[in-house]
C-alpha cells in the first residue's frame, strides 16, 4: 500500500469506527498531529529510512553530497530526510520526472563533480534503470552508492550484479539471525520461490500482530480491549524486538543494509550494521494521543 | 561546466533522440500514409523489449535473441493489424483513438500475465560492455554508441528505402495522397500491410535495443509514445527526415535542458528556487519547444510533400 492510497483510504476507514493497520505506508502527516487510536503502522516512518541513510554518510565522514529523488511530495520528504542527519555539502539536489527512464545525464554530472558520497530514493523502474546505467557508466565501486527504497528484494531481480555493493537502509533483511524469521523466509522461498523483501516481512508482522490482538480480546466485539491488545504488540515479530509509539507508529532498530548475491545465485540484502537503536520517528512528540 | 560533460551530455541527447527516431520513424509512417492514429505504438515498443528478454534468456545471445524477437514482433504485428487495425483504417480517428487505447490496457495488462509486474533486464551484451575515456576522465558505455550507430544505420537503410525504392515512392506517393494512390491502381490495403509491419519492427527493435539501458516494465511504452508524437508534431507528419530532425531536436532539447537548466537559472537566482524552477521548466522544455514550432509552422519543421 502506497502513501497516497492510505491517505485517500484512511478517513472514511477510521470514520467508521474500524482499526487501520498499515503494512506498508508510514506517512508524516498520520504521525504527528493528524494520528488516530485506531490507527497503526507495522513497517516505520517513511523518513526514518531516508535518515538512515543520512546518520550513515555523516558517522562515515562523507564530506560532499550529490543527491537525487523524483520530483513528486515523497521524493522532497526523502531528501530533507537524509539532511536532517547529514551536514556535509550538498553539492547537487536533483529532482528528476516522475517518468524519467534514462538517467545519463545526471551519471554524467555525477562522475564530472566527484561527490564523496551518492544518495538516491528512485523507487520501483526508476531505480532499475539508475541501477543499471550507474554501473554501465563504470561508477560501480568508484563512489559510494545510498539509496532507499531504490535496491530491494522486489527490484533486485531486474538489477542483479549491478547491484552488489549497494548499501540500503531498512529494519530487516532476509538474512536476519533470528529463528522465526529464519524460519518465514524458508518457508516464503518453498512457497512462492522468490526471495521475500521487507515488504512480506511487514505484512506478515500486520498479521500476526492481528491475530495477537483477537486472541487477547477474546473476539472482535470489544472494541477498546483490542485496542489495548494492539498498542501492547505482544507477538513475535521477525525483527525481534518491536514496540509501538504513542502515536501507532513501531520503536524499532534500523540497519544498513546491502546487496548481496547468494550462493544458489539469487539476489538479496544483507544487513551490515545497526544504525539506529529503539529509533522513534520524529513526529511522534507533535501526538496528541497518551 | 566543463567540455568533457558537455561532449557527454550531447551525446546523450543524440542517443535519447536516436531512440526517438526509431520509435517515432514507424508512427509517422502509419500516420502519414494510413491516416492512422496507432496508440498501440507504444506497447508494440514495450513488447519488443519483453521478446528480448524472453529469446536473449533462451538463446543466450544478444544478437539472435534480437532477430528472433524482431520475428515474433513481426508476426504480432500482423496479427494486430488482421484482427484489430484493419477494420479501423476507414473509421474517423475518435474510434481508432479509442479502440487503440484499449489495446494499451490489454496489452500492459497482458504483458504483466505473462511477465509478471516487477521490471526485468537484459544483459548488455558482452562485446560491447565496456567504456570508452573521453575527456576529463568520464567514462561513455560502448553500448550506448553502438545503439547510436545502429540507430543511424536503421535511418539510412529507411532513407534509401523510402527515397530510393518502388515502395518508397508508392509509400511517398501514399503519404501525400492515399486515395489517388489507389486511384492509380494500387493495392493500397497490401501497401498498408507493408507500413504497419515496418512501423512495428521499428518499434520492437527500438524497445529491444532500450532494453540493455532501461528497466523493462509494464507501461514502458506509454512516455516514450507521448514524446514520439512530439517528435512527428515537431517533424512533420509523414515524413521521416522530418522525424529524424524532430527526434535529434527533442533528445538534445531534453537532455541538455534537464543538464543545464539549474546551472543557467543559478546565475539569476539563488539555489533553492533555481532547483524548483529548474526542475519545473525542463519538463516542459520539449512541449515548448513544440507549441513554437506549431506556431510558426503548424505543418512541422520538414512536412511530407503535398501537406504543406
Amino acid at each position: 500500500m502506497f502513501s497516497n492510497i492510505l491517505g485517500a483510504i484512511a478517513k472514511p476507514v477510521l470514520d467508521s469506527g474500524a482499526f487501520l493497520i498499515s503494512p506498508n505506508a508510514g506517512p508524516s502527516t498520520m504521525a504527528g498531529k493528524g494520528c488516530h487510536q485506531n490507527f497503526f503502522v507495522t513497517s516505520y516512518q517513511n523518513d526514518q529510512v531516508h535518515e538512515v541513510l543520512g546518520k550513515h554518510a555523516q558517522d562515515q565522514g562523507y564530506k560532499r553530497a550529490y543527491i537525487i529523488a523524483p520530483n513528486y511530495q515523497a521524493g522532497k520528504d526523502s531528501l530533507a530526510g537524509f539532511k536532517r542527519y547529514f551536514k556535509g555539502e550538498i553539492v547537487d539536489e536533483v529532482y528528476a520526472p516522475l517518468t524519467s527512464m534514462d538517467f545519463a545525464s545526471d551519471l554524467a554530472k555525477i562522475a564530472s563533480t566527484k561527490p564523496d558520497v551518492v544518495f538516491a530514493f528512485l523507487p520501483g523502474g526508476l531505480g532499475v534503470n539508475f541501477v543499471k546505467q550507474w554501473s554501465q557508466a563504470g561508477l560501480q565501486g568508484k563512489i559510494p552508492f545510498l539509496s532507499a527504497f531504490t535496491v530491494d528484494e522486489s527490484t533486485l531481480p531486474a538489477q542483479q550484479d549491478a547491484a552488489v555493493g549497494l548499501f540500503g537502509g531498512m529494519t530487516w533483511a532476509p538474512n536476519m539471525d533470528n529463528p522465526q524469521s529464519k524460519k518465514f523466509v524458508s518457508a516464503y522461498e518453498a512457497a512462492y520461490k522468490i526471495v521475500p523483501g521487507s515488504y512480506a516481512m511487514q505484512a506478515y508482522d500486520a498479521a500476526m500482530l492481528i491475530d495477537s490482538a483477537i486472541k487477547a480480546a477474546g473476539g472482535t466485539a470489544d472494541k477498546a480491549k483490542i485496542r489495548a491488545a494492539l498498542k501492547k504488540a505482544d507477538f513475535t515479530s521477525l525483527r525481534g524486538k518491536f514496540k509501538f509509539n504513542t502515536n501507532g507508529y513501531p520503536i524499532q532498530d534500523f540497519y544498513l543494509v546491502k546487496a548481496a548475491k547468494r550462493a544458489d545465485g539469487k539476489f538479496q540484502t544483507e544487513i551490515v550494521s545497526k544504525v539506529f537503536t529503539d529509533y522513534a520517528d520524529p513526529h511522534a512528540k507533535d501526538c496528541a494521543l497518551k | 561546466m566543463t567540455t568533457g560533460l558537455l561532449i557527454v551530455q550531447i551525446l546523450n541527447g543524440l542517443q535519447l533522440g536516436i531512440l526517438l527516431f526509431l520509435v517515432a520513424a514507424g508512427l509517422t509512417l502509419v500516420f502519414g500514409v494510413m491516416d492512422f492514429i496507432n496508440l498501440a505504438h507504444g506497447v508494440q515498443y514495450m513488447l519488443g523489449a519483453y521478446l528480448a528478454v524472453t529469446f536473449v534468456g533462451i538463446t543466450g545471445s544478444f544478437v539472435l535473441g534480437l532477430v528472433l524477437a524482431l520475428a515474433a514482433a513481426l508476426v504480432i504485428g500482423l496479427a494486430l493489424e488482421f484482427l484489430v487495425f484493419r477494420h479501423l483504417y476507414a473509421r474517423d480517428h475518435l474510434d481508432q483513438v479509442l479502440a487503440t487505447f484499449g489495446l494499451i490496457l490489454l496489452l500492459n495488462q497482458g504483458v504483466k500475465m505473462l511477465w509478471g509486474a516487477a521490471p526485468l533486464s537484459v544483459p548488455v551484451p558482452a562485446f560491447l560492455s565496456g567504456n570508452v575515456a573521453l575527456l576529463d576522465g568520464i567514462l561513455y558505455p560502448t553500448y550506448r554508441f553502438a545503439l547510436i550507430g545502429s540507430g543511424l544505420a536503421v535511418g539510412a537503410l529507411l532513407w534509401f528505402i523510402v527515397e530510393k525504392t518502388r515502395t518508397g515512392m508508392l509509400l511517398r506517393a501514399g503519404a501525400s495522397n492515399a486515395p489517388m494512390v489507389s486511384a492509380l491502381g494500387v493495392d493500397i490495403n497490401k501497401l498498408f500491410m507493408i507500413v504497419f509491419a515496418f512501423g512495428t519492427m521499428l518499434a520492437a527493435f527500438a524497445g529491444a535495443m532500450a532494453a540493455p539501458i532501461l528497466s523493462v516494465e509494464p507501461g514502458m511504452g506509454d512516455n516514450i509514445l507521448i514524446l514520439a508524437f512530439v517528435v512527428i508534431v515537431v517533424g512533420g507528419i509523414g515524413s521521416i527526415r522530418g522525424a529524424f530532425v524532430g527526434a535529434l531536436i527533442v533528445g538534445l532539447v531534453d537532455t541538455l535542458g534537464r543538464s543545464f537548466m539549474n546551472d543557467l537559472l543559478r546565475l539569476f537566482m539563488s539555489a533553492p528556487s533555481a532547483r524548483a524552477a529548474g526542475a519545473a521548466l525542463s519538463s516542459m522544455l520539449i512541449y515548448l519547444v513544440m507549441a513554437i514550432v506549431l506556431f510558426v509552422r503548424p505543418e512541422g519543421l520538414l512536412p511530407s510533400k503535398g501537406r504543406a
